[in-house]
């Protein structure tokens, strides 16, 4: 096996809660992301879900060094991200890239197309000016825009639109590993579709290396080589799409796919509706032991002191006492 | 008996820049007990239309500009005021999308969900106080007595949509309309809310008016299922019906746009074009520009609702013809 593009090593990214505005103090931290190792494949679709809270943002976030982390490697191509000055880090900048959630807020209303997917070029050197109106509507080609629509400014484009000129931008300077950041939840279904298919084609094309954080384990499936399931600043399991679909193994894995409404009335109406209780703790204050325990329907009183270790399986695995 | 039959509702925007033609002249009846559901993009009309039943449409700039609505013997569309203050809360009670917007938060909880009970019924503070503690209890929040002092900002979102429906069903309404009750919420408390919503229907013989845009929460709840597509219904079926004998092209390129359960697909179906512009007037059927079947006679006059077959009614003239 060759080397893997990313490599993540005990990754904590803390955030301090405080309270009061002038005399301020710190009341507690959030580990939004907690101990999580993590290796990425050379072009390889990796999907990160996880409901809301459970830090797959900010572990995003602190893969392109947008959050700081507080311990831990990211190993980028064997360099350790945080190691890097700023300049250093600038010049490998160009080959990680990011793709955010709302396409209304990530592009700069007052820049046109143009200077949108240009920017990038301009700032790492890649084309001259003369030569930059080629490569972005060759860019604007790639993800289905016309480029006659260079000159045209972000509120004149629908919704799936800016989110096709943001994943141009992303792809100007050509980098190995994107990171799309719930690229479709602000989309309605019907243009969810076309944008899944265009990343999907897209990664096959150039080869790409993506991170696909979502809520969705739909979308994710559809889309992701392996799929690493988040809960509470943990990764709890990690493996092979189709298996950690079609055969979770850790109790939270389960109930997060049994909880997904299929278009099917038959399907719903056969299977067995397993709801979790209650909902997730808050992350200032962790439970003990395995952080699924307080809604774990298997759970057993050694889970709530036990932080459990990886169980490993053929094509996945997880961490949970109970697994046999 | 139908306990609500809408005829025809029309609900027109009147803006600076012109007509916005949100609902164009929908049908359609609820009977005792059953839940219908209304599936669209956004944009389709599906919201308006609800709000439109309760009187809930801001005007100006908005109009009803024809229909009624029977419901019982009264006409909601062209009732006063008044009357439907009685209505509203009472006989229809409404959940919202986004339960921190619809809470006020400087209301503390209980003050809230007794608010229907002290306008509807006589009833004593203290009546309506044991009440609201136990309409709490039965959606499933625990130390209810204690919860009725906090203020919404304490409970997670899905403890306020729970508090909401608490609120909605402390009258023992005949019809809940449900706008999009999951759709802010995770997987794992959407699954919750929508047994809870179920459990609670069958516990008080209640209708249900359910709005969403997942089909996945239809085929989990609904007992027939509109189509609505630029203002109007394309489709309407018993859900078994719907999902396997889809005749209207829109539905079927809608359910083909999503990630099926049965396997991981390769590329998902994507409709060409976009949503009509609302504001202007369209002639024929509203979805022939991205339609597949469109043929010439599709752009012409109006085409209406039509049963192809026993309660299954669609406004494609072409399956209507049989040609499809």
């Amino acid at each position: 096996m060759t080397e893997p593009i990313l490599d993540i090593i005990d990754l904590a990214v803390h955030f301090t809660v405080s309270k009061g505005f002038v005399f301020s103090r710190r009341i507690g931290t959030v580990k939004a992301v907690d101990g999580v190792c993590l290796q990425v494949e050379r072009g390889e679709v990796l999907g990160l879900v996880g409901e809301s809270g459970c830090g797959k943002t900010t572990l995003a976030r602190a893969v392109m060094q947008l959050e700081r982390a507080a311990a831990g490697k990211i190993l980028f191509e064997s360099v350790d991200l945080r190691a890097l000055s700023s300049l250093e880090l600038r010049t490998l900048r160009p080959r990680f890239q990011m793709i955010f959630q709302d396409p209304y807020a990530s592009l700069n209303p007052r820049m046109t197309v143009f200077d949108s997917i240009a920017e990038p070029l301009r700032v790492h050197g890649f084309a001259g000016r003369a030569h930059a109106k080629e490569h972005v509507g060759a860019l604007m080609e790639q993800v289905g825009l016309a480029p006659r629509f260079m000159r045209k400014y972000p509120h004149e484009f629908s919704g799936g639109q800016r989110q096709r000129i943001a994943i141009a931008r992303a792809l100007a300077l050509e980098p190995k590993l994107i990171i799309a950041d719930e690229p479709v939840s602000a989309l309605d279904v019907s243009v969810q579709a076309q944008i899944l298919n265009l990343l999907s084609g897209l990664c096959k094309d150039h080869a790409l290396t993506m991170i696909l954080v979502s809520h969705d384990l739909a979308v994710v499936r559809h889309l992701s080589h392996r799929i690493a399931v988040m809960y509470l600043g943990k990764i709890v399991e990690i493996g092979d799409a189709e298996s950690v679909f079609t055969s979770p193994l850790h109790p939270y894995t389960q109930a997060l796919v049994n909880a997904i409404p299929w278009p099917d009335p038959d399907y719903e109406a056969a299977r067995e509706k397993k709801p979790l209780r209650g909902d997730q703790p808050s992350p200032m204050n962790p439970p003990s032991g395995c952080p699924f325990h307080p809604r774990c329907p298997i759970a057993g009183p050694e889970c709530a002191r036990t932080v459990p270790d990886w169980v490993e399986r053929a094509r996945q695995r997880a961490t949970c006492l109970k697994i046999e | 008996m139908s306990l609500l039959e809408v005829k025809d509702l029309k609900t027109y925007f009147h803006t600076r820049h012109g007509v916005v033609r949100a609902v164009e002249g929908i049908s359609f009846d609820v009977n005792s007990g059953e839940t219908v559901g209304i599936v669209g993009e956004s944009g389709s009309g599906k919201s308006v239309a609800a709000c439109s039943l309760l009187g809930l449409i801001p005007s100006p700039p908005g109009r009803i500009e024809s229909g009624r609505a029977l419901f019982g013997d009264r006409d909601l569309l062209h009732s006063t005021e008044r009357e439907l203050r009685a209505i509203r809360g009472k006989r229809i009670s409404m959940i919202f999308q986004d339960p921190m917007t619809a809470l006020n938060p400087y209301m503390t909880v209980g003050k809230q969900v007794t608010e229907p009970l002290i306008a509807h019924e006589p009833c004593s503070r203290a009546d309506a106080r044991a009440k609201a503690g136990e309409a709490l209890v039965s959606v499933g929040i625990q130390d209810a007595a204690l919860r009725l002092n906090d203020y919404p900002h304490q409970f997670s979102g899905g403890m306020r949509q729970r508090v909401m429906i608490a609120m909605a069903m402390i009258t023992g309404p005949e019809l809940l309309i449900a706008d999009e009750p999951t759709t802010a919420l995770d997987v794992t408390v959407q699954a919750q809310i929508l047994e809870l919503m179920k459990e609670m229907q069958t516990r008080l013989q209640m209708a249900m008016i359910l709005i969403t845009h997942n089909l996945g929460v239809i085929a989990r709840t609904c007992d027939r299922v509109l189509v609505m597509y630029a203002g109007r219904i394309l489709e309407s079926a018993p859900l078994r019906m719907l999902f396997r004998e889809t005749k209207h092209p829109y539905t079927q390129a809608l359910m083909a746009s999503m990630p099926s359960v049965h396997a991981k697909g390769g590329t998902l179906y994507t409709i060409p074009g976009m949503p009509p512009d609302p504001s202007s007037e369209i002639a024929g059927c509203p979805f022939a520009p991205r339609c597949a079947h469109a043929v010439e006679r599709c752009r012409h006059g109006t085409i209406a609702l039509q049963e192809v077959s026993p309660d299954h009614s669609t406004a494609c003239i072409r399956v209507q013809a049989g040609e499809l």
